[in-house]
Formats: structure tokens, C-alpha cells, sequence
């Protein structure tokens, strides 16, 4: 019961406002009153109505007959009613032939006053003067309701006011300053220019153009290409039929659903972009960039801000600075760019070229090749198609299920790299090398930390300097493969397969331990060679601390 | 339709407090004052306020106290309605359907009549009272923008180069609407249209000085070069 007596409340004092909110206000007001003027002339579909407003609300709807027929209700008020009503005796509404078309403008004595120079001190104008100063308190409202046939053409000037067109199909032309602007509904070409307040466009066939400088824009379900610019304020889109640009300064510029291709430039702000049957260019700036579902190429140029792209049919480009970057879903190649932030691209079905300087970065699930140049951060690598090529300054670097070969140059830190289908070459300086499962020949240069092998298939070369080496596990020793270990000061281990057949050749300047016979030579130039090795494995060792060399079955 | 009451307000000659408790039953009042209130929230309704610094905090919060008196007095009659519905309710349970359905029908019957009397669309002109209270404000903001700047433009001067153009095209923009707004209202000062966008480019600015306030050292430093 409670609920009825409230429901029935509400009902009754909603009833209550709208009526109030609809009926005459000016009759409120001391010293305020309004005419209402009509006017109509007879047009014909594919004419030109030009309106010529200064501050007026506008609304402009489709009618079935031949003719325009333009209602206008004028306001004025002031302090001296003489005032009012002789202001509102000298404003007439013109509706005459002009160029292809009508034209439709309010006359009024503020026409005068708007005039450059000073406004004559008679008629009127003299109540404007208080002690030879002048004095304006009279204001005025235009409120302009016009109909014209559904085909048609509209120039329109004015300058405070709201405009809202419906249904008119033609060549239209907007132009105002501030107020809202809305046309619904609307065909043909509109060019529209406003400067503060929003700008809607629900529905439109054929090509717009929008030019608002510091006020919002909301376009939907247009059929053709749409291009707007905007400086400062938010941009809203969805459902373009052809081309979309957008231009902004530093908006936020988001949508969904073009058809055609999409640019968009602005900065400082977010853009946030989906479903784009063409290419997809943005330019942001410091601008929060995510992009989902582009059919064909996505190229993104922004700075210290993330971003996200999400299923690209064709290739990603990402040129940035200090901006995290995340690429998941790419159909072909994806070159990234940016530093100082992480950088994390995965199921990328062409190649990866990345430069990340002082940037961490992750790629996996890539087809074709992975190129990484970076310097201080962790490089982590997984599921590659194609080859490896990581080229850093000082990071760490942890691979796996590489298909073909992979090249690594850093230091300083850890590489790890796990299952390699190809060779293997590790520039390193100081730096923690394990590789495991590797296919290929092995090319290791490295100092100061140890080098660990295991589960090797071809020739295996590692040249250290001052760094451990210990290599086991070994799963094939092909034909004509050799194995060189080259370090000072510290411990070759060697574990060869039982059955491996190998001339094992020694610089030895440590203690040697080894379940195989070997060969002490006295400089790496007398080392065996493959002749001498009669079709077995050569294997060289040079350190000045211990070798060890053992066999055993894996 | 015409109220004596909002025209002794107007003139000054009742105070706000009284013709608050007036306004509480009298229709055309309530309009008067809705038109009121639209024309000082329109603006907030034309652009989404930006987070305010501490300073603004400050200067906002002397804003907001000058202008709490209204909605407490609005409510007094409320708060007093409610309380009197409290008792009565406990009482007579079953009776509550008879004042609802007795305003219902009295609200029902004047908005008939108002509904078809006129379809025509609110004024698009500031009452006297309106226009002093908007002129007032304007003049608040003004103050406000102007210390502001005092401390906002100095630091704008220590942002990296895109900062600095970027604020200053803005800057420079809103002053340009500025102009033209007051420009326009020159000849048409009670036009509540213009009013509107005059106030809401006097907050844009006023936000976008507290936006450079409220920057932290991180985006004020320049930045390194890609």
C-alpha cells in the first residue's frame, strides 16, 4: 500500500512539473515580453534555405509541402517597458528570395548596435545613454521554429543558440559559435562548424565534417566519411560507413565500428579505438592508446603512455617513448618501439622486430623471426617460429622453444635459453650462460661467468675468459662435429656420450683428470685436426686451471 | 502568469530566507528559482569538472558556503512534512492513500490546465534577480581565476615545452570564448544562453589553472628526449 501512495505521489508531482516546465515563463518576469512572428514562402526540393541568425535556438524539421514555413518567437526584455515594446515593434522576420533559394533573418534594433562605430543617440538607441555613458540592460531570446521540404539544402549562420536539424537531406552548411548542436536522422553532405558545446549526430547518410573546436562530438550511424576537429574536448564515434579522421589536441577520442580506415590525432588523452574494417593510424602523444579488432595495418605513434592493441588483421607498428606497449592477436609482422617500459607482445603470426632501449620485454607465440635490441632489462622469450636475434647491453635473457636458431648478445647478466631447432651463438661478457636442448652448433664467447651446456646435437665452440665451462649431457656428436673449450683460471668439465668417438686434444695448464685418453699439445696451433681425428669428433681444451673429462651414458 | 511575492523579491524588498519559504508553495517562485539554479549548473553540465587542487579545494569550499544557506532553507519544509507524515502514518495507515490521491488529483487538475494553456518552451531570459545572482558569481569566479593565476602561471613557466604549449593554446582559447561571451552580453546581458557559456568558460579556465597546480613533480619536470 505504501508503495501505491508513493507511486501515486510521484505520478501526480511529475504531472505537476512537466506542466509547469511547459507553460509560459515570461509572463514571470516585470518588463519582459515576446512576440511571436510567422512567415512562409513557397521552395522546391533541391533549394537553398540560407539562415542568417545572430542568437537564436533553432530548430529546423521536414515538412510535405513545397514551402517554408519559419514560427519565431522573440523575447525581450529591459528595466523601461516603453523600451520592450518599442523593440519588439521594430523586429520584423524577413523570408525573402535570395541566391538558389530563401533567405530567412531576424531584424531587429539590436542590428544596429552590433554595426561597427557607435550606435546613433536616437529613436531607441538615446534610452542606451545615461549621462553621455552607455548604458545596455535589454536583452532578448530568439526562439525559431522552422519547417522546409525533406529535400533540401541549409546554410546557417548564427552565432548563441542551440540548432537542432531533422530529416533534411541536402548539401548542409552550420555554422555557430556556442551552443548545442544536433542534427538527427539528417542525408546528404554536412559541413558544420561550432566552437563550445556538444555537436550530436545520431544518424546521418553522407559525409560529414565537423569542425568544434572546444566542445564535445558524438557521431553515430553515418553512412559516409567523417572528419572532425577538435582541440580540447571528449570525441565519441560508432558505426562510420566509410573514412574516419580525427583531429584533436588533446581529447579523448574513443568508438567503435568504422568501416573504412580510421586516423586519429590528439594527445594528453585517451584513445581508445575498436573494430576497424581498413587501416588504423593514431598519433597520440602522451595519450593512453588501446586499439582492438583492426582488420588490416595498425601503425600507433604515441609517448609515456601504455598501449594495448588487441587482434590486428594485418601489420603493427608501434613507434613510441616510455610507454608500455601490449600486442596480442597480430595477423602479420609487428615492429614495436618504445623504452622505459615494458613491452609484452604475444601470438604474433608474422615476425617481431622490437627495439626496446631500458625497456623489459616479453614476446611468445611468434611465427616467423623475433628481433630484440634492448639494453638494461629483462628480455624473456618463448614459443618462436622463427629465428632468435637479441642483441642488448646488460640484460638478462631467458629463451625457450625456439624453432630455428637463435643469436644473443648482452652481459652483465643471465642468459637462459631452453630448446633451440637450429644454432645457437651467445655473445656474452660476464655474464651466467645455460643453455639446454639445443639442436644446432653452439658459438659461445663469454668471460668472467660460466658457460653450462647440456643436451647439445652439434659442434659445440666456447671461448671464455675466465668462466667455468661444463658441458654434459651431451645427446649427438655428429660426424666432422668438433667440441673447443677455450677459458683461464677456471675448470673445464666435459661428460662425452659412452660410445662418443672423439681425439681429445689438451693445452693443459691445471691438473687433468679423464676416463679418455688425450693428447697434451703445447700450443692451440697443434691441436688435431679432422684428418687427424680419421672421421671422429676433434675436441680441444684450453685452460690454465683443471679438466675433467668424463664418459657417460644419458 | 505573475507572482507578487517574486516581484518584492526582485526589488529587494523581501529577504531571501522569507521568499525561500514562500517559494516552497508557490509554483511560479519554484520556476523562478529552477531557472535560477539551471542557469548556475548549466555550465557544469556543458564540461565535467577536473579533479581541484588543494587551493581550489580552498577557494571552492568559501564558494560552497556562501551558497549552503539556500538548500538548507529549501529543506526546512521538508524536513518538517516528513516528520509530520511519520506521526501520522503511524497512526492512520489505511488513510495514507487519501492525501496522496487528493494531491494527485489537485497536481493532476493544475497541470491539465497549465499543459494545455501553453506548450511553449521556458524562457531563454534571466529574471533581474537571476541575472545579479549569475552577474555575482561570474564576479566570484573572476576573483578566484585571479588567484589562481597568481600561483598557477609562475609554475606553468617550469613544465617541459608541451606542457607550457599546450596549457597556453588552451589558455588562450578560453580567453578568446571569454571575450566573445562578455562581448556578446554587452548587448544582451540577461540572454541566459550566453550567461550559461560565459560561466562555463570561466570554470574550463578556473580548472584548467588548478589542473596546472595539481600537476606533480613528475609531468612538471622536462621531460628526456625519445
Amino acid at each position: 500500500m505504501k508503495k501505491y501512495s508513493r507511486l501515486i505521489s510521484f505520478i501526480g508531482i511529475w504531472v505537476l512539473l512537466v506542466a509547469l516546465s511547459s507553460s509560459e515563463a515570461n509572463t514571470v518576469f516585470k518588463n519582459k515580453q515576446s512576440r511571436v512572428f510567422s512567415k512562409s514562402a513557397s521552395t522546391a526540393p533541391g533549394k537553398t534555405l540560407y539562415i542568417d541568425t545572430y542568437s537564436a535556438d533553432l530548430t529546423i524539421t521536414t515538412s510535405n509541402e513545397n514551402a517554408v514555413t519559419v514560427e519565431a518567437k522573440v523575447e525581450v526584455s529591459d528595466e523601461d517597458e516603453e523600451i520592450v515594446r518599442y523593440f519588439l515593434d521594430e523586429t520584423q522576420l524577413f523570408l525573402e528570395p535570395y541566391a538558389d533559394g530563401l533567405k530567412l533573418r531576424v531584424s531587429s534594433p539590436m542590428d544596429e548596435f552590433r554595426k561597427p562605430g557607435k550606435p546613433p543617440k536616437e529613436g531607441i538607441y538615446r534610452r542606451f545613454y545615461r549621462g553621455n555613458k552607455f548604458v545596455f540592460r535589454l536583452s532578448y531570446s530568439a526562439r525559431l521554429t522552422v519547417r522546409i521540404p525533406a529535400q533540401h539544402n541549409l546554410e546557417v549562420e548564427n552565432a548563441y543558440g542551440n540548432i537542432r536539424i531533422g530529416g533534411v537531406s541536402g548539401n548542409l552548411n552550420v555554422v555557430n559559435r556556442s551552443g548545442e548542436v544536433r542534427l538527427d536522422r539528417c542525408d546528404g553532405e554536412l559541413e558544420l562548424r561550432n566552437s563550445y558545446g556538444p555537436v550530436e549526430i545520431p544518424v546521418f547518410k553522407g559525409s560529414v565534417n565537423i569542425m568544434n573546436p572546444s566542445g564535445e562530438v558524438e557521431v553515430k550511424d553515418v553512412e559516409g566519411d567523417v572528419s572532425v576537429e577538435n582541440s580540447y574536448a571528449p570525441v565519441r564515434f560508432s558505426t562510420i560507413g566509410g573514412n574516419l579522421t580525427i583531429s584533436s589536441k588533446s581529447g579523448k577520442v574513443t568508438g567503435s565500428n568504422v568501416e573504412g580506415d580510421c586516423e586519429i590525432t590528439s594527445s594528453y588523452d585517451e584513445i581508445d579505438v575498436k573494430e576497424v574494417k581498413g587501416r588504423l593510424t593514431i598519433k597520440g602523444p602522451s595519450c593512453k592508446v588501446t586499439a582492438q579488432d583492426i582488420a588490416l595495418d595498425a601503425h600507433i605513434e604515441n609517448s609515456y603512455s601504455p598501449v594495448s592493441v588487441t587482434r590486428v588483421g594485418g601489420i603493427l607498428r608501434v613507434k613510441s617513448g616510455s610507454s608500455a606497449v601490449t600486442a596480442d592477436d597480430i595477423g602479420g609482422d609487428a615492429f614495436i618501439r618504445s623504452s622505459y617500459d615494458a613491452i609484452v607482445l604475444s601470438n604474433i603470426r608474422g615476425s617481431a622486430e622490437i627495439e626496446g632501449p631500458s625497456s623489459s620485454v616479453s614476446v611468445r607465440e611468434v611465427e616467423g623471426n623475433v628481433t630484440i635490441a634492448s639494453s638494461y632489462n629483462s628480455v624473456v622469450v618463448a614459443a618462436i617460429g622463427g629465428w632468435l636475434d637479441v642483441r642488448s647491453q646488460s640484460a638478462g635473457v631467458k629463451a625457450s622453444d625456439i624453432k630455428k636458431g637463435a643469436s644473443i648478445v648482452t652481459s652483465y647478466d643471465r642468459v637462459e635459453i631452453f630448446g633451440v631447432g637450429g644454432n645457437l651463438r651467445i655473445e656474452g661478457s660476464s655474464t651466467s650462460i645455460k643453455a639446454e636442448d639445443i639442436s644446432g652448433d653452439v658459438s659461445i664467447k663469454n668471460s668472467y661467468e660460466s658457460v653450462v651446456l647440456s643436451r647439445t646435437s652439434g659442434s659445440i665452440e666456447v671461448n671464455g675468459d675466465s668462466s667455468r665451462i661444463e658441458i654434459g649431457q651431451i645427446r649427438n656428436l655428429p660426424k666432422d662435429s668438433r667440441i673447443e673449450l677455450i677459458t683461464t683460471y677456471e675448470p673445464v668439465i666435459l661428460t662425452l656420450p659412452e660410445d662418443a668417438d672423439v681425439v681429445i686434444s689438451v693445452l693443459p695448464g691445471g691438473k687433468i683428470s679423464s676416463e679418455i685418453p688425450v693428447y697434451h699439445v703445447k700450443s692451440q696451433t697443434q691441436k688435431l685436426d679432422a684428418e687427424r681425428a680419421k672421421g671422429g669428433v676433434t675436441v680441444y681444451i684450453q685452460t690454465t686451471g683443471s679438466v675433467n673429462i668424463k664418459r657417460k651414458n644419458f | 502568469m505573475s507572482c507578487k511575492e517574486l516581484e518584492r523579491y526582485d526589488r529587494g524588498e523581501m529577504d531571501e530566507a522569507e521568499f525561500m519559504r514562500h517559494a516552497a508553495s508557490c509554483p511560479v517562485c519554484r520556476e523562478a528559482l529552477q531557472l535560477d539554479e539551471e542557469v548556475m549548473s548549466l555550465s557544469e553540465s556543458l564540461r565535467k569538472p577536473v579533479k581541484a587542487p588543494h587551493l581550489w579545494r580552498r577557494i571552492e569550499e568559501s564558494l560552497r558556503k556562501e551558497g549552503a544557506e539556500e538548500p538548507q532553507l529549501a529543506q526546512e519544509p521538508q524536513a518538517e512534512m516528513k516528520q509530520k507524515s511519520g506521526r501520522f502514518s503511524s497512526r492512520w495507515k489505511i488513510l495514507r492513500f487519501v492525501p496522496a490521491a487528493a494531491a494527485f488529483l489537485v497536481v493532476f487538475g493544475i497541470g491539465v490546465y497549465f499543459g494545455l494553456k501553453s506548450s511553449a518552451p521556458s524562457s531563454g531570459l534571466l529574471a533581474q534577480k537571476a541575472l545579479a545572482r549569475v552577474e555575482k558569481k561570474e564576479q566570484e569566479y573572476m576573483r578566484a581565476i585571479k588567484d589562481l593565476e597568481k600561483q598557477a602561471l609562475p609554475q606553468m613557466a617550469d613544465l617541459n615545452l608541451d606542457f607550457v604549449f599546450l596549457y597556453r593554446t588552451r589558455l588562450e582559447t578560453i580567453d578568446a570564448q571569454i571575450e566573445q561571451c562578455r562581448e556578446a552580453l554587452a548587448l544582451n546581458p540577461a540572454n541566459a544562453h550566453i550567461r550559461r557559456y560565459l560561466i562555463a568558460a570561466l570554470q574550463e579556465k578556473k580548472d584548467i589553472l588548478a589542473e596546472v597546480l595539481s600537476l606533480e613533480d613528475k609531468d612538471t619536470k622536462p621531460r628526456r628526449s625519445i
